[in-house]
């Protein structure tokens, strides 16, 4: 089994897909397996991935051609292997008229950034991933990111801003839990969203809520992350995206 | 259902045609504080019949005219004998005088009291504070709940938990009562002291899966807790101190042997010393208060008012809050009809909130969550013969949920209400000498309120016979069906119980049924020692569990992170005691399992449930070196419990996600701990005044017991680490009391 990341954008590029192995304790990561081809299927279009980077234990392919994805649309990645096909496919959401910058803008305060952190043992710790509030597939996923940066690669600064109705209630409960440091932002920004599916979203609740690991009155049931990929784990998505540049200290004077 | 109601019918017409028998009636009493004896045994020598107290001290005995010599007997009390001459009805208040030495060496005349193999309730223990006393405290107190986690077929995680496991049970399938009145949650700082303080507890009786008809409303166990009424003769007065708290009593007559008075407070410390931080970034606090009237009106009545309120503080160094705590009130009234009919009516209230409380940039949020009963309930007992008592009752009680309440409505789930309707009928009856019965039927509705709920009713059909194959040996089996109506959601993978949601049984939430048999063999070799072997098996529906990654609290979906299934639990347990002596101890052993199978989780593949601890081992006992000193020890060996670890990790997007195989499918490793103690306890001086001090290590050999797993990535290698959580390594502990 390996672990599967990758993605198609409605941005125009070269797509990558990145397989890697899976660590076990006290064991050295599980081989590869021997690849023979790499694709995205869409409709009847075939578009094909080239080996780009093997590293110890993971392998990046990326599109032969850059292109990019349309909404409205689904793509199945294909990895092809000796014993069994590697396969993913994920719903293009379009992203929706709501305008998440202005949002942002008029909640500047109450973002809801998710990225674990260390907990201390037996304290109390805030609830962070209570996102069962949303299910609706107008969701978007924010990040603030200088423009050199791949923006949707690293969960790290990503803030996570819900439909209407669940925006209202993280903002009761959590923009207060997570008060950005405007001040380490550098003064170029680009305001990035991007759509995420249903499906996409459970496995991103699922993998944050998996992934803190700390002990207390908030810990969660054990179990896997649904994501998917047969025979294999991770996600394959694809998401609309749309970039709008700002200056942040603009976007927070308004505010203050 | 008919046969048995014309056997009664037919039965009570019979004796009421004998003739030239009548009824001896009365109380049994501590001579000395005027305190209910209950379970005190009265028997008939040459006859060989007899009776006990019942909760509130009542006696009925019907025998025929003539002359009798009587036997009263009562664990560290001095038996006593009494010959009367019956040619009517009689009522004889009986006193007994505890033993000498107190806390020391038991002479009780083993033949006189009623002895597990002769009663026909099955699993029912019941601990006087007295044999509580006995055991190793934990934390310096001693502790009802610690006490019953002694016994076999009990299980608890972690060190110091207040949770219970009864036979296969979750820990909220416990009835939990002070004084007929419910307790939601049992624990003070995280479990490790229970809400019982043992200055103002008389006796508990744990009642293991197989329930009288009398008791409704739980499906795993009933802890019946019976406070202390207060001293009808003098005023005393106690201080004890703890590593944890400290606590001052009062009792005495408001009227000399006509009303009394029971008043004890308790409070932890620890937060007067420290404030959260660094190093100790949780500070708990807690404090309970009982108090209790009760009054003789004439010679049938009898009011008792008791009131309890526990509250404990959590204060978290980031600004959190977590605050729990029950309050209780019942008030009694006992009527005797005569000398064969007794009435108990009891009005109670019971009241359980839990808060969690941020403090966040000047404004404050919470959590909240809660129950409140109105109960108003009636008992009648009739003494149809020595051997026979009918009991008959009605209940209702209202419910009224808070499953969470925030600030923003958004999160806030609705409240709910509830009426919970009960009755029983009951018959304790032994037709031969070497047969018994207890059975009876409790039928129960619900009837959820506010909503379009239709109403629930399901009768639980309760029975255990018992033959008793000579003197010492009888063999009992049970058949128990218990329904349940209101669960608690929390997130039982911690071994402490708090933030609990408890949640009627609506919107798809359905009633916990579990049936239950069981059957065992109890032998008693003279009193001075007792065994007995028992095997149960358990089959429950609509056993609930939380899907994977579920998110308990601040959740107003929390019930789609629910599913119900069915669960499967059976054991064997094997016990045996030295009940009398210098020395006095148990030592059992069980194995048990605990299955669920519920559809969504698990794929739907059979899984070990948290309490699947398979074998459990424990010896505890007690030396009385001489009438002042004494000396406790108890070890416990079981199996680990079940926890759901990750057999392998990935990489996404700059996280390691944990890959599982199912759920509980690995252990912690086996847990023991050895704890011991020892106590002086004074004379009692001619001023009254009296003191006790004890010492003890709490896990005298330092076993770091994992409770958890926590797992932390190496931010360089990427390589996972795992680290285990224990609670507690070896803590001593000192405590003193002193009495006037």
């Amino acid at each position: 089994m390996v672990a599967v990341f990758g993605n198609v954008t409605t941005e125009m590029r070269q797509h990558s897909v990145t397989l890697s192995s899976i660590k076990q304790w006290n064991e050295n990561p599980s081989a590869l397996p021997d690849i023979s081809r790499v694709f995205v299927l869409c409709g009847n279009d075939t578009i094909p991935y080239i080996e780009k980077v093997v590293n110890r234990g993971t392998m990046t392919f990326v599109s032969e051609q850059p292109f990019k994805g349309e909404t409205g649309k689904t793509y199945k990645l294909v990895v092809k292997t000796p014993t069994s096909d590697i396969t993913a496919e994920d719903y293009l959401l379009p992203l929706g008229d709501t305008d998440y910058f202005q949002l942002m803008k008029e909640n500047v305060k109450c973002r809801v950034s998710q990225t674990p952190s260390g907990r201390t043992k037996y304290d109390f710790q805030f609830p962070k991933h209570i996102y069962t509030l949303a299910e609706h597939p107008a969701i978007c996923g924010v990040t603030f990111y200088s423009q050199e940066n791949c923006p949707i690669d690293s969960l790290n600064f990503w803030t996570f801003v819900h439909s209407d109705m669940s925006l209202q209630a993280l903002f009761s409960m959590q923009s207060f839990f997570n008060d950005y440091d405007l001040a380490d932002l550098s003064q170029e920004e680009c305001f990035i969203t991007c759509s995420v599916s249903p499906s996409f979203y459970t496995f991103l609740l699922g993998m944050f809520n998996e992934t803190d690991w700390s002990l207390g009155i908030f810990s969660i049931i054990s179990g896997n992350v649904q994501g998917n990929v047969r025979n294999g784990y991770g996600y394959f998505f694809a998401t609309d995206i749309s970039r709008k540049e700002f200056t942040f200290n603009e976007l927070f004077q308004e505010n203050r | 259902m008919k046969h048995i109601l014309i056997t009664v019918l037919f039965l009570v017409a019979f004796v009421g045609l004998q003739a030239q028998t009548y009824t001896l009636s009365g109380h049994i009493t501590d001579s000395a504080t005027g305190e209910t004896l209950i379970g005190a045994t009265l028997f008939e020598t040459s006859l060989q019949t007899g009776t006990s107290a019942n909760d509130y001290g009542f006696f009925s005995l019907r025998l025929p005219a003539g002359k009798h010599k009587l036997q009263c007997a009562y664990l560290g009390y001095n038996t006593k004998e009494i010959e009367i001459q019956l040619n009517a009805d009689q009522t004889l208040e009986i006193k007994l005088e505890e033993n000498a030495v107190g806390l020391g060496e038991i002479t009780v005349e083993a033949a006189a009291v009623e002895r597990p193999q002769q009663q026909n309730e099955f699993n029912a223990e019941m601990l006087t504070i007295n044999s509580i006393r006995k055991l190793p405290s934990v934390f310096g107190e001693a502790d009802v709940i610690k006490a019953v986690q002694m016994q076999s077929g009990v299980k608890t995680l972690g060190d110091a938990s207040s949770a219970m496991f009864v036979r296969g049970g979750t820990n909220d399938q416990n009835l939990i009562l002070i004084d007929e009145a419910p307790i939601y949650n049992p624990s003070h700082l995280f479990g490790m002291i229970s809400v019982f303080n043992p200055e103002a507890v008389n006796q508990v009786t744990l009642y293991k899966s197989n329930m009288p008809a009398q008791y409704g409303g739980r499906v795993a166990a009933v802890l019946d807790c019976k406070m202390k009424e207060g001293n009808m003769n003098h005023h005393d007065f106690s201080i004890s101190l703890s590593p944890f708290a400290a606590t001052l009593t009062a009792n005495g007559p408001i009227v000399k042997e006509q009303a009394s008075y029971l008043i004890s407070a308790r409070r932890s410390f620890l937060d007067l010393f420290v404030e959260p931080n660094a190093s100790v970034p949780l500070v708990p606090t807690f404090y309970d208060l009982n108090a209790k009237i009760n009054t003789k009106i004439g010679q049938n009545d009898h009011i008792y008012a008791s009131f309890y309120r526990g509250h404990d503080i959590i204060e978290s160094r980031n600004e959190l809050f977590n605050t729990w705590g029950n309050t209780s009130g019942t008030l009694r009234w006992t009527h005797n009809f005569g000398s064969r009919w007794f009435l108990n009516t009891a009005f109670v209230v019971s009241d359980y909130r839990n808060s969690l409380d941020f403090l966040y940039k000047k404004r404050k949020y919470n959590w909240r969550t809660g129950l409140s009963d109105i109960n108003l309930k009636a008992a009648l007992s009739y003494y149809i013969a020595p051997d026979c008592e009918l009991r008959i009752g009605t209940g209702a009680i209202h419910h009224a949920f808070t499953p969470g309440e925030s600030d923003s409505i958004v999160l806030s789930l609705p409240n709910y209400q509830a009426m919970e309707y009960s009755a029983y009928v009951l018959n304790d009856w032994r037709p031969l000498r070497w047969l018994g019965f207890n059975y009876g039927i409790h039928l129960s509705a619900f009837q959820p309120l506010n909503s379009n709920e239709k109403l629930m009713v399901y009768p639980e059909p309760r029975v255990s016979m018992n033959v008793m194959l000579n003197e010492n040996t009888s063999l009992k089996a049970a058949y128990a069906r218990n329904v349940q109506y209101i669960q608690v959601l929390e997130n039982n993978t911690l071994d402490y119980s708090s933030l609990e949601t408890w949640f009627p049984a609506v919107n798809g939430l359905k009633p916990v049924i579990v049936d239950v048999v069981s059957g065992g063999c109890f032998l008693d070799f003279g009193g001075q020692y007792s065994a007995s072997a028992e095997i149960y098996y358990k089959k429950g529906q609509n056993q609930i569990d939380f899907i994977d990654h579920a998110q308990l609290i601040s959740n107003p979906n929390v019930l789609n992170q629910v599913r119900s299934g069915n669960s499967t639990a059976y054991g064997v347990e094997l016990n045996l005691s030295k009940n009398i002596g210098k020395f006095t101890g148990a030592m059992s052993y069980t194995y048990s399992r605990v299955i669920y199978t519920i559809d969504g989780i698990n794929d739907g593949n059979p899984y070990s449930a948290l309490s699947d601890i398979p074998h459990d081992f424990r010896i505890n006992g007690c030396y009385q070196f001489t009438p002042r000193w004494s000396a406790s020890t108890a070890w416990q060996y079981s199996s680990g419990h079940p926890v759901t670890l990750p057999v392998g990790f990935y990489e996404y997007m700059g996280q390691t996600v944990p890959i599982y195989t199912e759920r509980n499918s690995s252990r912690t490793p086996a847990y023991h701990r050895l704890d011991i103690s020892c106590a002086y306890h004074s004379p009692k001086y001619k001023s009254g005044f009296n003191w006790s001090a004890s010492f003890g290590l709490f896990n005298a050999y330092n076993r770091l017991n994992p409770l958890g797993y926590q797992f932390e990535t190496n931010a360089e290698t990427g390589e996972m680490r795992v680290y285990a959580y224990s609670m507690f390594g070896i803590l001593p502990n000192v405590s003193l009391r002193a009495g006037w």
